[in-house]
């Protein structure tokens, strides 16, 4: 279940000839932050995702739900 | 207004609409009170028995008061007219009690109460009726601005001379509970009422139709009518507003950059950070330093 505590939330521009991904987020403790993050292997229904995140880098692999509404 | 009744008073159609109305809303206000019967009663109750007699019933004493009138008016037209005035009040007073006894439920929270269970489950998972129960329930303030309109409809419906405000305080409140019965799957029984209720209340603004055209239609606001200079200017002028409000929106919509391929919920399926791959839960323990799921809307997202 999504908790809106407990998420980073921004503005998202994702550029599909170079399939990066920059996110720009506002948290009250540290102000504004920015992931940029590249995509590839992006189908309908998975793509994996890859950048750095304050001090951390991240690798992700992610599935789409799909959704009724 | 008195001889489009008694105009449309002189056709078998218009009494047999009129006693099946009357009959109809009786019966439906009947049902109300199934309620306070004890409650060892209700298992043993069958409404799809009960429809099909209460409907069976209507049908036929509907169909042969309409009869009678019809005989009753060849005899003694003022006494037929008397008949119509009972019929009408019946319609009025059954409406009134219906529409009111919505409202009461709505002052006294019996409706628009939603069950916990029902609150803790995800949004995109509560199906239309729950959405619509907790949305209305969300503001006690507008229930009971509601349940005001209903109530105070009714209270018009109650009198001869209020009964077309009433019908035109009522109708639009009704079609609005008829739509949202129907596009958001609220039970058959409300949705079965909302049409009766809404029929009825059509059937009270069509007795007064040429009143309603005579104001409406006919009746202009005695101004001089504007004369342009150009023929083409004022057709295009009356219609300015309307074209500026689709283009002001559809401009936007092809102006519309915004990412589709991204938009929507992805589930993190495996997640490495600091070439560490951690397990599917951690997102619970670490709080918003691992991740659940992004969420991409138009230019939003969240992590």
């Amino acid at each position: 279940m999504y908790d809106p505590t407990h998420s980073l939330q921004g503005q998202y521009t994702f550029d599909t000839a170079q399939n990066t991904l920059q996110f720009i987020y506002y948290t009250t403790q540290s102000g504004p932050d920015t992931l940029k993050a590249q995509i590839s292997d992006l189908t309908s229904t998975s793509m994996n995702m890859e950048g750095v995140l304050k001090n951390d880098s991240l690798r992700l692999e992610l599935v789409k739900i799909n959704r009724a509404n | 207004m008195e001889n489009t009744v008694a105009r449309r008073a002189s056709t078998l159609g218009f009494k047999i609409l009129t006693s099946l109305a009357a009959f109809l809303l009786l019966a439906c206000s009947a049902t109300f009170l199934v309620p306070l019967l004890p409650q060892r009663f209700w298992p043993s109750i069958n409404y799809g028995m009960l429809t099909t007699i209460l409907g069976c019933v209507v049908l036929l004493a509907g169909t042969a008061l309409a009869v009678l009138w019809e005989e009753k008016e060849k005899q003694d037209t003022h006494k037929a007219r008397v008949w119509q005035a009972y019929l009408i009040g019946v319609i009025r007073y059954s409406l009134a009690f219906i529409i009111s006894t919505y409202g009461f439920a709505k002052i006294f929270k019996i409706q628009f109460t939603t069950a916990d269970f029902i609150k803790d489950m995800p949004l995109g998972e509560v199906n239309g009726f729950y959405l619509t129960w907790h949305y209305f329930g969300y503001s006690y303030t507008l229930a009971v601005i509601i349940a005001l309109f209903q109530i105070g409809g009714s209270i018009l419906l109650l009198f001869r001379r209020t009964t077309l405000l009433g019908t035109m305080v009522l109708l639009p409140v009704m079609v609005n509970i008829l739509f949202i019965n129907m596009f958001y799957s609220i039970a058959v029984g409300a949705f079965v009422v909302s049409i009766l209720i809404t029929l009825g209340l059509s059937y009270l603004l069509f007795l007064d139709f040429q009143k309603l055209k005579e104001v409406f239609w006919a009746a202009t606001d005695r101004l001089p009518s504007l004369s342009l200079k150009h023929y083409w200017l004022k057709p295009f002028l009356q219609f300015f507003p309307i074209m500026a409000a689709f283009g002001l929106i559809y401009q936007f919509v092809l102006r519309d950059t915004s990412d589709k391929q991204l938009v929507g919920t992805w589930k993190v399926a495996k997640f490495i950070r600091n070439d560490s791959l951690l397990p599917q839960d951690a997102w619970l323990k670490g709080q918003h330093r691992n991740y659940k799921g992004l969420f991409f809307r138009t230019v939003w997202s969240c992590l």
